[in-house]
């Protein structure tokens, strides 16, 4: 879950990391009263859980109050990666003599805590890596050990960061880690870190990532910043998903109904993960034009199925329903057979009609495929692959 | 022979009396399975299945030698139940439970690391011997293991579950069979990584050749690339990669945690590229895998 | 919408000769049975989840359920 900006700088600032004094606004009169508190100039920036903000005309910079509030206009309406604009920080811009960079997160090869510093500053870091590998330092610490400075010294003395900046750089590293590890992140960033004028530093720009599975436990946390998980998670839900996603919670036995929303014709119910992303594959590279992704499983009950059913046949330009999952063990075959039938019955349609292919092996199958016979819908076994299935439904379904 | 669990293997089973639980140890037994015991904290005296269930995991090391613990509680409890199967000795644990907080799990790994133990998932399915035995839910009911899963040449390390018994049931169609199948688990961070198993394939006289099922996300397969270009396999491996359609939708996850496109390095692609590279073979179709491994493997003669 | 692919009913006469019993209610693990005036009656829109256990038909002491297939 990703922290906005200004939630990754208050989190930051909890910790003693020095950030801008700034204020948040949600409109052009407040950006002009938070740039006159402030004293100009000031810098704006959209409040956005997307990258490619500076690109975008997300941040703008104001010397005056008249300023701070024409360009508040111009952000305020914002769309960023699809992503929409919530609020827009006014900070007091700050006098920048260098930019460093400085990250923790995790190593998914070492399978330790890493922390990464860069004496190349303000930009992507994977670029940085590539393009001038002498600037980026990168060193993974104990998860079970308690944390202590030194790792953080040792990782800023190797980029030969001059005198008294290794002590002031260590300290925010330090906290930075110590963050990172206490309140469950998967990525503490801040890029840049700024030294100004005067020798000291402070976080121009953060980004924070708390682990979706520590949620429940970081909840103290999430309630004292006062911060809500809901609606942060990618592009915002269409309508046909939010359905879906109401159908799967509706009924805890199993899931059917994790569904993402495609423009095609041929209404896609396959399972699970992995499954899904092989059978949405081979629909795509037959010529198929899948009019959803979706994952089952877990065993749903058979009225779960038959309303995820006759949720996808419900989106015009279905044509068809394809039903193709791996060989299963949990799930039951018959159960699905039923659900599906029943679906495609109840939303009016004869279902050897409408279901261009069934294809699931496993458990109960010779029940299912009995009832899928008695249906006269067309079915595979377990002799014929995930991709042979895919390429039947797409010659069966009008494109 | 095979690789990690074998008829001998002796399992216990962390949150024994859990639902999940109940049903596989049911269908391991079924399998042929040797659950030695169960751990359920206040549960002890019971049994499931027949099997004795005990308060702690000493209570069962202390007196007998533990192969693998297969753990399947809830998530806040994963780090301490496999911190316990770990002090107490237990050289190979495998942990089912899905969605256990990344910090608890690189924690239960660097331990694992100190104790010179492995750990297998989270997020897994668990592991298959066909013919011999087997460690967690994977291939289900005895009977319907016995359909997809048959004793044989071919390895099999795949990220998702379900789609380890759809591979083993076409190499079976192909009758082609399988020395050791596993599901290495879907999180961003896994205890065992394809590089880190393949070696113990390599090691195995049973095996001759290797199935890979890939996923968009997650970085485990450069190192198995440099790996292979360092060191060299004996082994024929080939590779398939499913969610080629996530490469223009990133950011967004589909399927398991860690199926999520976040950078150029890990989209479907760039692991074909990898792949290639590195002299792996990459089926474009899923049938395409038996195809590939039956010209790899040459003359039929390793067909069961 | 009635059942499509499961029918089960329920004898009253035998029901009522068991009684007082809620074995297929208590053993059905999708809820297919409900207590009505002291017998058991039969949830039609529920009877499509039936999952073929069979412990409503073991367990009733008077053998009072038929389960029919439709398929």
């Amino acid at each position: 879950m990703r922290f906005y900006e200004h939630e990754a700088k208050s989190l930051l600032a909890k910790q003693a990391i020095p950030v801008p004094q700034s204020v948040l606004v949600s409109d052009a009169q407040e950006a002009r009263r938070a740039a006159e508190s402030l004293g100009s100039p000031v810098v704006l920036k959209a409040q956005v859980l997307s990258g490619g903000r500076m690109k975008a005309g997300g941040v703008k910079y104001a010397d005056t109050a008249d300023e701070a509030e024409a360009a508040t206009r111009e952000i305020m309406g914002l769309e960023i990666g699809g992503l929409k604009t919530v609020a827009i920080l006014v900070e007091r811009r700050v006098r920048v003599a260098q930019e460093y960079y400085l990250a923790v997160t995790y190593d998914p090869v070492a399978k330790l805590p890493v922390a990464i510093f860069s004496s190349a500053g303000g930009i992507d870091i994977e670029e940085a890596a590539e393009r001038m590998p002498e600037k980026v330092a990168r060193g993974n610490f104990s998860s079970l050990t308690p944390f202590t400075d030194y790792v953080v010294k040792e990782l800023i003395a190797s980029l030969n960061v001059p005198g008294a900046d290794l002590s002031r750089l260590t300290a925010i590293a330090s906290r930075l880690a110590q963050l990172f590890l206490r309140y469950d992140l998967t990525l503490a960033e801040i890029n840049p870190l700024a030294k100004l004028g005067d020798g000291s530093f402070v976080a121009l720009d953060a980004h924070v990532d708390l682990d979706d599975e520590a949620i429940g436990r970081q909840q103290a946390l999430l309630k004292e910043m006062g911060i809500s998980p809901e609606g942060r998670e990618g592009r915002p839900s269409t309508a046909f998903e939010l359905e879906a996603a109401a159908i799967d919670r509706s009924d805890h036995r199993g899931v059917a109904g994790r569904v993402v929303e495609f423009g095609g014709s041929l209404g896609l119910i396959i399972g699970g993960g992995g499954a899904s992303l092989t059978a949405f594959d081979a629909v795509r590279k037959y010529g198929g034009n899948p009019a959803n992704y979706c994952e089952i499983g877990g065993n749903p009950s058979v009225g779960k199925v038959a309303a995820l059913t006759k949720h996808i046949l419900s989106k015009p330009g279905t044509d068809k329903i394809a039903i193709i999952m791996n060989v299963v063990n949990n799930t039951r075959v018959d159960l699905v057979a039923r659900g599906v039938i029943k679906g495609v019955v109840e939303a009016g349609y004869d279902p050897a009609e409408k279901v261009a292919i069934f294809r699931i092996p496993g458990a109960w199958e010779e029940e299912g495929f009995r009832i899928l016979r008695k249906y006269g819908v067309e079915y595979l076994d377990r002799t014929a692959s995930i991709d042979q299935a895919a390429k039947r439904a797409v010659e069966k379904t009008a494109r | 022979m095979s690789i990690l669990v074998d008829k001998e293997s002796r399992i216990i089973v962390q949150g024994i009396t859990g639902r999940e639980a109940v049903s596989f140890v049911a269908d391991s037994l079924g399998y042929g399975a040797k659950i030695v015991g169960g751990v359920t904290p206040g549960k002890a005296g019971m049994d499931v299945h027949g099997v004795p269930v005990y308060n702690c995991v000493r209570d069962i090391t202390g007196k007998e030698r533990v192969d693998i613990a297969v753990i399947s509680v809830p998530p806040a409890f994963v780090k301490d139940a496999a911190f316990e199967a770990l002090q107490n000795g237990v050289p190979l644990i495998v942990v089912i439970t899905e969605r256990v907080a990344r910090a608890d799990v690189v924690q239960v790994l660097e331990l694992a690391r100190q104790r010179g133990a492995r750990v297998i998932g989270p997020n897994t399915m668990g592991l298959i011997s066909p013919g011999k035995s087997k460690a967690g839910s994977v291939g289900g009911p005895p009977q319907d293991a016995r359909k997809a899963f048959v004793r044989g040449p071919v390895g099999i390390m795949s990220r998702s579950g379900g789609m380890t018994t759809e591979i083993a049931n076409l190499l079976t169609q192909n009758r082609l069979g399988q020395s050791t199948a596993i599901s290495v688990g879907g999180d961003p961070i896994i205890g065992s990584t394809f590089v880190e198993l393949l070696p113990l394939f390599e090691a195995d006289p049973e095996t001759k050749a290797v199935v890979l099922f890939c996923e968009p996300g997650g970085s485990m397969e450069k190192p198995l690339t440099d790996y292979i270009k360092a060191n060299g396999t004996r082994l024929p491996i080939v590779a398939f990669i499913a969610g080629r359609f996530a490469d223009a939708m990133p950011g967004v996850r589909f399927g398991h945690a860690g199926s999520i496109v976040q950078g150029k390095q890990d989209t479907a692609a760039a692991k074909v590229e990898l792949f290639r590279e590195a002299g792996i073979a990459v089926a474009e179709e899923f049938s395409e895998i038996a195809t590939i491994l039956k010209e790899r493997l040459g003359d039929g003669k390793h067909v069961y | 919408m009635g059942s499509m692919f499961i029918e089960l009913k329920i004898d009253i006469d035998r029901c009522r000769a068991g009684q007082p019993c809620r074995a297929c209610i208590e053993s059905c693990p999708v809820d297919i049975f409900v207590a009505t005036d002291g017998l058991a009656a039969v949830v039609a829109d529920n009877q499509d989840e039936c999952t073929l256990c069979d412990l409503c038909l073991q367990r009733c002491p008077t053998e009072a359920v038929t389960l029919t297939k439709l398929y």
